[in-house]
């Protein structure tokens, strides 16, 4: 912005949009209105704005700001979404990202883009221009067309500070940062309407189904030919739903999304905070961690978009992607410069996901390979299942007395011995130390301290030898397509009503086994779903 | 003989075409990697990680007269008292006085050009030293043995295989106070090598039908730079290709017996690249040794060979520097020698490869302590592992 004078015009814009913080976040529940019922609001994490914007505005634009942490609840960013709210140092932080977005986009060199008329020549004209820049860019960010409100104190922005000397397309970037920092950006909101077809009944509106259903599948807001589809009622249309889900299926953007799935159901939002012991570790650099990231989000694109296979087989792959980089750590020879497919062998102890090193050393120590981690992120995140945090008055002394031991296993036996931890720890170290083979980082090893590594495990009473044993168990696990269809329909932000739930995951799951399990017929199930739009009413209130 | 080997296997690196030409060490932690990788153990590939000149360091008993000068201390010892003290506070007058210190024309450097300038004297080691040296039969050892002599045509070529390979080299450099073990030289010894400015690779290969240790070994420079891990090292495991300049394929025949390798002699050029430094090292009649661990897979020891005077001057006298200019000037000053008196030093206590019309030997014995990690080295079009 270019004159802190006009700071106050925002300021002023800012706390009426705003209600002085009145908007909580969450699944709320409000008296159904006459028309759109706000009933939950989700803020858009990190990697949703940035694509927003990027969309919106172009991959140019830059956005200068710390954004608040994203919530993570039941496991998952995108259910934890429905939780956050902004902090009064998070909105600053908006703020400020607001008037960069907009400083870019109506600065001189870039505004030609965005404008579709060169407004100040008459004033008639000017009133026009304004007028479709604020309609254009306030759909795109709100995601539904400006109410009249909406555009008239957007309007009334531009007009105060053309009153203080400012010029046309400083008004602008005033209006444009009100927007963007509009809980009604910032929020994804659904809201019901009257169902015309079920008098006394409610359901979405197209604009907030058309949300919904591109955050689930794109990972950014809706683009112009959904919101489109939106304005015209095709989505409450099961054809022009159902060609709608065809359609973002079949674009390349939904590898974006799915990326953001796999990224938030595997964690990896909590890399930046993995630290390893740079003498025991030293391959562990910042580039080997960003590519071992990029190696398993590849991975799953490849075996569950690309080449459409079945889920479970994925703990059992034997060939994943490789680099330079990532070669050091699997002690592999990678002749492409860039990335390429390595094949591993029969002989080999490694195979399937959970050998990836991005996983390996996300669930272990900075000094250590971590069984019990790895087993619990196991029972967690494939098998959706609960572990019990450990106790409050945990002995650490027997602990200690165990540190000498030289193998994993062996440091563990205190889990076995003492009741007070078997309880949980018989759920996850038995899982953990069939992985042992690969340390902190992920690389193969014999032995540990001198001393040969015992791989045998056993999971839910299955007994096997090493992570490809373990692999083997995973896949052959009824629960475990279970669970993706269960954490699939969680992140695409379905129906909290328990009786649609359970309805809805029956039903997917009776699908997914027929589909062979199939991530993109799992998708398109849950996208085309009737009960994923669905909204109950529990005595007079909207759920 | 070995040299037609040597060139039918260097015109085998030049045309033929592949991959991976050898793939890390044996070790128990590696090996165990290298076996899971679903590689066998025909063939090893190394990166080096540190190439350094033996320099054991000097003392009183080996440099009577004290250690050399650079330019600034000679010029600084013509001066009067009060003049000396004024330089000496603002080494801006000691720059001015001795410029230039790179040249335009190189006829004019004494660096570029020392032939052309009178010898202004080099203190060198001149008694009997007890240093390592390579043996005939690949073995090292610290006999005291007085400084070596140049032969003569006829009784080098007829005994260079039964030669123990000195290090005259450092007879030359050990009265320069930037080569003993805590000067500039030992402090920068390895930074080329982890800037990325100089990669050598090495590969083993076990002989076809061979069970006697037999083995054909490569040595490489890359163009591409080592990565150096979170404590400072270089990584094992890299994936790096040689350079595609059949110049830099070096090999040699060698036997790798109770985890020692041994190659036979060979010549090796290489690039020798650092900071300013674009140059490459041609040795002469080279062998190396190195003892590999089986526990970590790594391999260190020793390259031995005769130094080529030409590239020596190119590049450690004149140091040849990417602008095409010489550094030698202000590289001499920074360690403490003058140009002439180092080239005139080392011709006089060359001691390989004697010029059949002069007698004047061409090459000075030098040895370098090597260190390299595994790592899959990976061929410039070639077709088969050598």
């Amino acid at each position: 912005m270019p004159e802190v004078r006009y700071h106050r015009v925002l300021l002023l814009l800012c706390s009426l949009l705003w209600g002085a913080g009145t908007y909580a976040a969450g699944q709320v529940t409000q008296q159904p209105q006459a028309t759109d019922a706000v009933v939950a609001m989700y803020r858009l994490t990190q990697s949703q704005y940035r694509q927003s914007v990027a969309d919106i505005f172009g991959d140019r634009v830059r956005i200068y700001g710390r954004f608040e942490p994203d919530y993570r609840r039941d496991h998952l960013l995108a259910t934890g979404s429905a939780w956050a709210s902004v902090s009064p140092s998070g909105f600053e932080q908006y703020e400020q990202m607001a008037r960069g977005i907009a400083e870019q986009v109506l600065g001189e060199e870039h505004r030609q883009r965005f404008l579709a008329c060169e407004p100040g020549i008459v004033e008639v004209h000017t009133d026009t221009c304004i007028r479709l820049f604020l309609a254009e860019y306030g759909e795109k960010l709100f995601r539904r067309p400006l109410t009249a409100g909406e555009l008239a104190s957007r309007l009334e922005v531009v007009a105060q500070v053309l009153e203080t000397g400012g010029d046309v397309h400083d008004g602008l970037q005033y209006a444009l940062a009100s927007l963007l920092v509009s809980p009604e950006f910032l929020f994804r909101i659904e809201t019901v309407e009257q169902d015309p077809r079920s008098p006394g009944q409610y359901r979405l509106t197209a604009y907030s189904k058309a949300a919904r259903l591109s955050f689930f599948l794109w990972n950014t807001t809706p683009d112009a030919q959904l919101l489109a589809a939106a304005q015209r009622g095709a989505l409450h249309d099961d054809a022009g739903l159902r060609a709608e889900v065809k359609r973002l299926l079949a674009s390349p953007r939904l590898e974006t999304g799915m990326r953001s799935l796999f990224a938030d159901m595997l964690r990896f939002d909590t890399f930046p905070e993995v630290s390893k012991d740079a003498a025991l570790y030293p391959v562990f650099t910042s580039a080997v961690a960003e590519a071992m990231q990029e190696q398993t989000l590849q991975t799953l694109v490849q075996h569950l978009l690309v080449e459409d296979a079945d889920y479970r087989e994925l703990f059992t792959r034997a060939s994943m992607p490789m680099d330079r980089r990532l070669g050091m750590v699997y002690a592999v020879p990678v002749v492409a410069q860039g990335w390429d497919s390595y094949q591993f062998g029969d002989a080999s102890a490694r195979g399937g996901l959970l050998s990836q090193a991005s996983l390996l050393s996300l669930h272990a120590h900075a000094g250590s390979s971590s069984p019990t981690l790895r087993g619990l992120f196991v029972r967690e995140t494939f098998l959706c299942q609960i572990v019990p945090p450990p106790p409050a008055d945990v002995d650490f002394t027997l602990e200690e007395a165990f540190a000498v031991e030289a193998t994993a296993r062996e440091r563990l036996q205190r889990h076995r011995s003492e009741p007070a931890c078997a309880g949980c720890h018989q759920l996850m170290d038995p899982i953990g130390l069939t992985l042992e083979q690969f340390d902190g980082v992920g690389m193969f090893r014999t032995r540990e301290n001198g001393k040969p590594i015992d791989v045998s495990g056993e999971l839910d009473g299955r007994s096997f030898s090493g992570a490809k044993g373990l692999g083997q168990a995973l896949s052959e696990h009824p629960r475990v397509p279970e669970c993706l269809v269960d954490t699939v329909y969680r992140y695409a932000g379905g129906p909290q009503d328990a009786a649609v739930q359970r309805r809805l995951l029956q039903s997917l799951n009776t699908q997914f086994a027929e589909s062979g399990y199939r991530l993109r017929k799992l998708l398109q199930q849950i996208a085309i779903s009737e009960d994923f739009y669905a909204v109950s009413l529990q005595g007079d209130r909207v759920l | 003989m070995r040299r037609g080997i040597g060139r039918a296997l260097g015109l085998l690196g030049l045309y033929c075409g592949v991959s991976v030409l050898a793939y890390a060490g044996s070790g128990s932690a590696y090996a165990a990697s290298i076996a899971d990788a679903g590689l066998t153990n025909r063939a090893s590939g190394y990166l080096i990680t540190e190439f350094r000149l033996v320099t054991p360091g000097a003392g009183p008993e080996d440099c009577p007269d004290g250690f050399n000068e650079g330019y600034s201390q000679r010029f600084l010892a013509t001066l009067s008292p009060t003049e000396r003290e004024a330089h000496e506070q603002d080494p801006r007058l000691v720059q001015q006085a001795l410029a230039p210190w790179y040249y335009d024309d190189p006829d004019q450097d004494p660096c570029a050009n020392p032939a052309a300038f009178p010898d202004p004297g080099m203190h060198t080691i001149e008694r009997p030293l007890a240093m390592p040296r390579m043996e005939p039969d690949g073995s090292m050892s610290e006999r005291e043995l007085p400084p070596a002599r140049c032969p003569s045509p006829d009784v080098f070529a007829g005994q260079v295989e039964q030669r123990t390979i000195d290090n005259q080299y450092w007879r030359v450099m050990g009265c320069v106070r930037g080569y003993q073990p805590t000067g500039l030289a030992a402090a920068f010894a390895d930074s080329a090598i982890l800037d990325g400015s100089m990669t050598i690779l090495l590969s083993v290969a076990e002989r076809e039908r061979s069970d006697d240790g037999a083995v054909d070994v490569g040595i490489y420079s890359s163009h591409q730079p080592v990565t150096v891990g979170t404590d400072g090292k270089p990584l094992p495991f890299a994936s790096l290709s040689v350079a595609e300049e059949a110049r830099y394929h070096n090999v040699a025949r060698g036997q790798l017996r109770n985890g020692v390798l041994t190659t036979d002699y060979f010549d090796l050029r290489i690039i020798q690249a650092a900071q300013r430094l674009d140059s490459e090292l041609y040795l002469r009649d080279a062998r190396l040794r190195l003892e590999m661990d089986p526990g970590t897979g790594r391999a260190s020891g020793y390259l031995a060979g005769y130094w080529d005077l030409a590239s020596l001057a190119h590049a450690a006298i004149r140091i040849q520097d990417r602008t095409g200019r010489s550094s030698g000037k202000p590289a001499a000053d920074a360690h403490g020698y003058t140009c002439p008196g180092k080239y005139y030093a080392v011709h006089r206590l060359a001691d390989g490869h004697p010029d059949p019309d002069t007698g004047n030997c061409n090459s000075i014995s030098v040895l370098y302590s090597v260190r390299a990690v595994p790592a899959f080295v990976l061929g410039a079009g070639m077709q088969a592992p050598l």
